[in-house]
């Protein structure tokens, strides 16, 4: 990389923005946007598309992930993993291909372990005590150890799969959208409960039922997928009688349980497993609590 | 842990990490039916090799570079077929607007303006300054030069930045 004061201000300026410069690069930038007009406006302008930018992604993230695509990724994994070396082909034509290589290959692999077999064997014999000494250097057992490192071989360890931390403010900037659609609130209707389940455990890799809550007066209107903080997340949504929305979040990750208003609903939330559950409904509904246990029962 | 069983769990976390996989490799393609194509051909290449991940670092950041090259695969063999070629975003000055990003599910006015920016811009931006990234992992990713992230990220931020006009009037 050239040197860093020779990069055009904006460059500069963006690299100040991330912290990525120096403590006398940070100085003489901080030396120069006291005095320098222009300088203050490219940092607005860089610090400004940066929080656009910022929005315009994570509006990305609202996305539904196509059911073809996750189910691609899942048969691929079901599908036996080939062996990493594949098995010799077959076909004649091919093996005789090969027979010059191959010889050549047992030539080398000869000489190699001859050499081998006298140099371990000349070792033996000056290692070994007094009355094997006089043991010949190629009748010196080839797997003698004496003095030899030994090889350990271990198996991967499985790497740590760490669940993401669901925060309920997430979950509510999702809620906050769909809670509001009074047309298609859900994606998949009730009607179609059987393909929603499986869409959803599919995408979501949760298992769970659908909670009849239609004693705590609520209707199930249907389903869809949302992504929270860019996980893919199961939405399941009831009304009342008096057309207000509640609704059930699970995805994989850990929350913390409690109770948390935020704006006009409140949400309860939890963990069950390697799932985290919320429940979201209007404040002051107090049959949440009821239904946040039916929930968590379902996964 | 057996290549089947590693293939299990790359396949799960794969799941999860889709949307984010979506969004990187929109960044490359510029186009919906592009970037699902290029996630799956990506994420069917990291089960299948699976025995190669050794569970140190971001498994996204595996699979990103993953699908870089790929794409880069992809580019050189449409270029080949077509003739044609891509303007590298550095050398780039103008917006491209793509008459598939007009087409693409993501229709709304921010996911076209992200889409019509050059494809090395809002790469690096997505990965420095929305997930995080630092620039010696972008650099790598990308494999580009570290001072090609700063110039790049620059870059980026600046035409965002024009951009915020076009949306306040999309809204108007």
């Amino acid at each position: 990389m050239e040197n860093f004061k020779d990069l055009p201000v904006e460059v500069r300026l963006s690299a100040y923005i991330d912290g990525q410069v120096g403590e006398d690069d940070k100085r003489e930038l901080e030396a120069l946007l006291a005095t320098d007009p222009h300088a203050r406006e490219i940092l607005d302008l860089l610090t400004a598309g940066s929080d656009f930018g910022n929005q315009a992604f994570a509006e990305m993230l609202k996305e539904p992930v196509p059911l073809n695509l996750v189910r691609a990724i899942k048969e691929t994994s079901t599908k036996p993993q080939a062996p990493v070396r594949q098995a010799a082909n077959s076909n004649v034509v091919s093996f005789f291909r090969f027979i010059p290589q191959a010889i050549a290959a047992s030539a080398v692999l000869l000489l190699a372990g001859g050499y081998s077999g006298y140099f371990i064997g000349m070792k033996n014999a000056a290692q070994a005590p007094s009355e094997i000494s006089e043991t010949s250097a190629f009748e010196a057992p080839a797997g003698a150890t004496n003095g030899a490192k030994t090889r350990s071989f271990t198996f991967d360890s499985p790497a740590p799969i760490s669940l993401p931390a669901i925060a309920v403010t997430s979950v509510a900037d999702v809620h906050d959208v769909y809670s509001k659609e009074t047309t298609r609130l859900a994606e998949v209707p009730a009607t179609e409960a059987a393909s929603l389940k499986s869409w959803l455990a599919a995408s979501t890799g949760v298992t769970f039922n659908i909670p009849d809550l239609a004693a705590d007066g609520l209707n199930f209107q249907g389903g869809r997928l949302v992504a929270v903080d860019g996980n893919p997340t199961g939405a399941l949504y009831y009304k009342d009688a008096k057309n207000e929305v509640v609704a059930i979040y699970f995805t994989k990750g850990t929350a913390t349980s409690g109770q948390t208003a935020q704006g006009a609903n409140q949400y309860l939330s939890g963990s069950k497993g390697d799932t985290a559950w919320f429940v979201a409904g209007p404040n002051g509904d107090s049959a949440l609590k009821d239904i946040a246990s039916k929930a968590s029962a379902a996964l | 842990m057996s290549n089947q069983a590693k293939a299990d769990q790359i396949s799960r976390e794969l799941v999860t990490l889709l949307p984010k996989l979506r969004r990187f490799a929109m960044t490359l393609t510029r186009n919906a039916s592009d970037a699902d194509d290029l996630v799956q051909e990506a994420c069917e290449r990291a089960i299948t090799r699976s025995h190669l991940w050794n569970g140190e670092g971001r498994l996204e950041s595996w699979i990103y570079a993953m699908t870089r090259n790929l794409w880069v695969d992809e580019v050189r063999k449409r270029k080949v077929r077509t003739g044609g070629g891509t303007v590298d975003a550095s050398e780039q000055d103008e917006l491209i607007v793509e008459a598939n990003a007009e087409k693409a599910i993501y229709a709304t006015q921010l996911h076209k303006m992200i889409l019509s920016m050059p494809e090395g811009l809002s790469s690096v931006f997505l990965l420095v300054n929305v997930e995080g990234h630092s620039y010696k992992e972008a650099a790598e990713i990308l494999e580009i030069p570290i001072g090609t992230v700063m110039s790049r990220l620059s870059t980026a931020r600046l035409k965002l930045a024009a951009m915020i006009n076009g949306t306040r009037e999309a809204r108007a």
